[in-house]
């Protein structure tokens, strides 16, 4: 009952977010046929209405959507204006780099956000814990095409570390040239995670079972991993679902300065150049992606935390 | 009869604030000591003080003995002996004493897998016998389920079961029954009271209720303030109070509802 | 009980001198930055187009505190300048998504009912929606500029205020005082916004300041991108962009001293956005 309820949201959502999209891209001012013909000379009545006909432009809107959805069932997005290609091989083509980008960041945000988070949890009070929520405060606060132009100008052009652009080659090479993309989209996720994780971990820390635990010689290290962190889990991992979410969406900014060609900077370069069955197919990507990861944190949450599909449930 | 919990003269003190002033209290085998007071009085902060729990920054003076051993002085691995073997603490809410995200087997059986080093098996047959033995049907699915899944009742008698796998000596119940209904804390107090008999257990049975501890209790302290203002045999103590605070406890409960002090009790509760 | 004296008193002192400097070093930043946006003509020490060829790319000295850019423009004066596009562009992007989401959220808990199913649904559904989003679409249709980026973000913003506006409402209108003035007659809308609002708006104010440095950014970053102001304006996220050629010959200050900037106007709004959060929340 409930999984049929998330699943027919989902499906409404998806409704009427392509819905959204398509009408916004309708609505943009300039003549798709233009662009599709390109040269001016070849401008002829009768080719107009060939292109018309052949990316059912003469169609009304509501029918042009239909089709358009149509053909997104199978899995067919339409061709690109500027490419000449289908839509989707091209986004099949763009999306390795991303999703590595945003694996090797998710893996960065998580792993080092938790540990912060954990540390300034059992030190709290003290100049560590002070250090960390300092750091990461600030952290949050400088946006993450600074962060990417401060690591360019440090560690690829005064140290030569890392290359400054491009997305390298084979898996070694790949996690090298990634390393500064991915540091710079993780910073603030970073930050963010670590504060999540402390102040869960601190409000768990007082709670009764916590201390019931201590009562019966559990070691303090059992005490944290059994109970304090265990039962951390379900906030820190919602945190990084959302965030994650947010980060295939938006990797727009990091790869464009580090000049990855992914989806993101396909958007960029498809929003400059009208290229609307683009824009369009990686609108609906984005919020696909969103919407799966935010579902499948959904999923695991009762899994960490029974009480919630009790709840839900009832 | 041996003398299990000894505190004489403590003393405890977090930062500014004396939440303990000199207490004494013994603890034997075999008996149900009753410790009095309204809440911010300090009757937990002792229990707890018998297993050495209080906060990093406390100072406590005094001296306690659990079993023989010097509680204050004795060294980490001594203090963690006596929570793991020789003492056991019952909280007042069982809902939050049990971690709500895990199955109620894994908490029933942490202290005898994490602790003392049992395997899982030989820890559940073990569970298994001591959840029939305080009364609680169908044991195996029990192990199964989470703490929001049973009643408080239920959750108390698998909180007692899990303090008794350790076979301990002396039980520290601080408000055992008070987050109960009446009927159900009726039959926790029965239950303890067979299994004191049957184990030869010492109890300090923590409350804030005077005429609860006079019934149940062979002997009864009363605090206030960070000290022990009234030590009298339960079964005496409304005839001769030893304090005007003593008296003043007695008459403030109105008696009546014969049954019903829990539910007035609960304004002095946390 | 003994409670000895003096303890407290000095640890109360020693914890509030450590936590007072950050607001008051922060609410210094704010008031600078907006005396920067009003009075850039006055205080700026050039214009912020002029252009020097012969001074490109030239490192901090006494003619130019701060360098020059790619075209030889001062960097201070247009860090200066870029105060007015920046911090107002986050302000109209607070506005309207204020705007629209208290809107929203009030008539959502006022309302109640089938009314606010319908409109928790709406802004559920938006909340599931990646920000970027709107900002593509509006730009899509309207074309790049400051107004379409400040719009599309604003579209992003509403419904996170909605939702937080809808929550607190609803605890407010829990409150007697509601029901005595409904009572009494006072019709809905009166009520919403003469007695209702007033009482939300401590709450509310300080959740909005925090707000808006994440506003900031991200207005800076659609500009980086150059979805919003176009050159020559000095707007700070705009800079960064043009900065970008220097970083890679290492001359790094034409793009990182407005990042700093941004960075600092941002950590100051988020300290004096949470202790003011925390003091209306005392005084409640």
């Amino acid at each position: 009952m409930v999984a049929l309820r998330r699943l027919g949201a989902m499906v409404l959502t998806l409704v009427i977010s392509s819905f959204v999209i398509f009408a916004g891209m309708y609505a943009a001012p300039g003549d798709p046929v233009a662009f599709l013909i390109g040269n001016p000379e070849n401008m002829t009545p009768e080719r107009i209405a060939a292109v018309r006909a052949e990316y059912h432009l003469d169609q009304p809107f509501l029918s042009q959507y239909l089709i358009w959805a149509k053909d997104l069932l199978h899995g067919d997005a339409g061709s690109s204006f500027v490419y000449q290609q289908s839509v989707t091989d091209l986004l099949g083509s763009r999306l390795p780099v991303t999703l590595s980008l945003v694996a090797y960041a998710g893996v960065l945000f998580v792993v080092i956000g938790v540990l912060l988070g954990v540390v300034s949890a059992l030190r709290k009070g003290t100049a560590v814990d002070a250090l960390i929520t300092g750091v990461t405060t600030f952290a949050t606060s400088i946006p993450n095409f600074v962060v990417a132009v401060v690591l360019i100008s440090v560690f690829a052009v005064k140290l030569r570390w890392f290359s400054v652009s491009g997305p390298g080659e084979g898996f070694l090479g790949r996690i090298h040239h990634l390393t500064l993309p991915a540091i710079a989209l993780a910073l603030g996720a970073i930050a963010v995670v670590s504060r999540v994780t402390r102040q869960t971990m601190v409000e768990q820390q007082s709670l009764d079972h916590v201390e019931a635990a201590r009562s019966y010689g559990l070691t303090s290290r059992k005490t944290v991993v059994r109970h304090v962190l265990r039962n951390s889990l379900g906030p820190i991992v919602t945190m990084c679902g959302l965030i994650l979410a947010g980060m295939l969406a938006g990797t727009v900014v990091v790869e464009g300065v580090f000049g990855l060609n992914g989806i993101g900077s396909l958007l960029v370069e498809a929003i400059n150049t009208h290229d609307f069955p683009v824009v369009q197919a990686i609108l609906l990507y984005m919020v696909i992606a969103y919407m799966v990861v935010t579902v499948l944190v959904d999923l695991i949450y009762p899994l960490l935390d029974a009480r919630v599909s009790a709840r839900s449930g009832s | 009869m041996s003398v299990l919990l000894e505190i004489e003269d403590l003393t405890l003190r977090v930062p500014a604030v004396e939440i303990l002033r000199g207490i004494s209290l013994q603890v034997a085998t075999g008996e149900t000591v009753g410790l009095v007071g309204e809440s911010g009085s300090g009757k937990s902060s002792t229990a707890r003080a018998a297993l050495r729990l209080f906060p990093d920054e406390a100072q406590a003076g005094g001296r306690i003995s659990v079993g023989g051993v010097d509680v204050l002085s004795a060294g980490d691995a001594a203090v963690q002996r006596i929570r793991a073997h020789d003492a056991a603490m019952i909280f007042q809410a069982p809902r939050t004493a049990l971690n709500p995200v895990r199955r109620i087997g894994d908490s029933a059986t942490e202290r005898l897998v994490q602790v003392h080093g049992l395997d899982r098996k030989a820890a559940r047959a073990k569970l298994l016998t001591l959840f029939e033995h305080v009364g609680l049907r169908d044991p195996e699915s029990l192990l199964r389920k989470y703490p929001h899944q049973l009643s408080g009742g239920m959750l108390q008698r698998v909180v007692i079961a899990a303090a008794l796998s350790i076979d301990p000596k002396l039980l520290l119940a601080d408000e055992a029954t008070s987050a109960l209904d009446v009927t159900t804390q009726a039959e926790v107090l029965a239950l303890l009271k067979r299994l004191r008999g049957e184990r030869d257990l010492g109890v300090l049975f923590i409350t804030h209720d005077l005429h609860l501890a006079a019934a149940y209790c062979d002997r009864v302290y009363v605090m206030r303030e960070g000290l022990i203002v009234d030590h009298q045999p339960g079964a005496t103590i409304f005839e001769n109070p030893g304090n005007e605070y003593t008296r003043q406890l007695a008459d403030a409960v109105p008696t009546l509802p014969a049954q019903d002090s829990t539910e007035t009790g609960k304004v002095g509760s946390r | 009980m003994t409670v000895d004296l003096t303890a407290p008193v000095v640890t109360a002192t020693s914890t509030r001198r450590r936590q007072e400097w950050p607001f008051y070093l922060s609410a210094a930043v704010i008031v600078l930055a907006v005396i920067a946006a009003v009075l850039a003509p006055l205080v700026a020490p050039y214009s912020p187009s002029q252009t020097d060829f012969a001074a490109l790319w030239q490192p901090p000295s006494a003619t130019h505190w701060l360098g020059t850019d790619q075209l030889g423009r001062d960097i201070l004066s247009r860090v200066i300048h870029g105060a007015r596009p920046s911090l107002l562009g986050a302000i109209a992007l607070l506005a309207v998504a204020t705007v629209l989401g208290v809107l929203i959220g009030i008539t959502a808990a006022w309302k109640g009912g089938w009314v606010d199913t319908a409109l928790s649904r709406i802004t559920d559904v938006m909340f599931a929606f990646p920000g970027l989003l709107f900002v593509v679409l509006v730009i899509a249709v309207f074309d790049r500029g400051q107004v379409t980026s400040v719009l599309g973000m604003a579209l992003a913003y509403a419904p996170a205020i909605a939702k937080f506006t809808r929550s607190i409402a609803l605890e407010e209108m829990a409150r007697p005082y509601v029901d005595a003035y409904r009572l009494q007659g006072v019709g809905g809308a009166v009520l919403c916004g003469k007695y209702l609002l007033p009482n939300l708006l401590p709450t509310l104010v300080g959740y909005l300041v925090v707000l808006f440095g994440e506003g900031l950014m991200s207005l800076a970053s659609l500009n980086f991108l150059g979805f919003g102001s176009q050159p020559p304006s000095s707007e700070w996220g705009l800079m960064v962009q043009e900065g970008r050629t220097g970083v890679i010959q290492g001359i790094v200050g034409p793009a990182l001293i407005p990042g700093l900037t941004i960075a600092i106007v941002v950590v100051a709004t988020n300290v004096v956005g949470v202790r003011l959060s925390d003091k209306l929340a005392v005084r409640k």
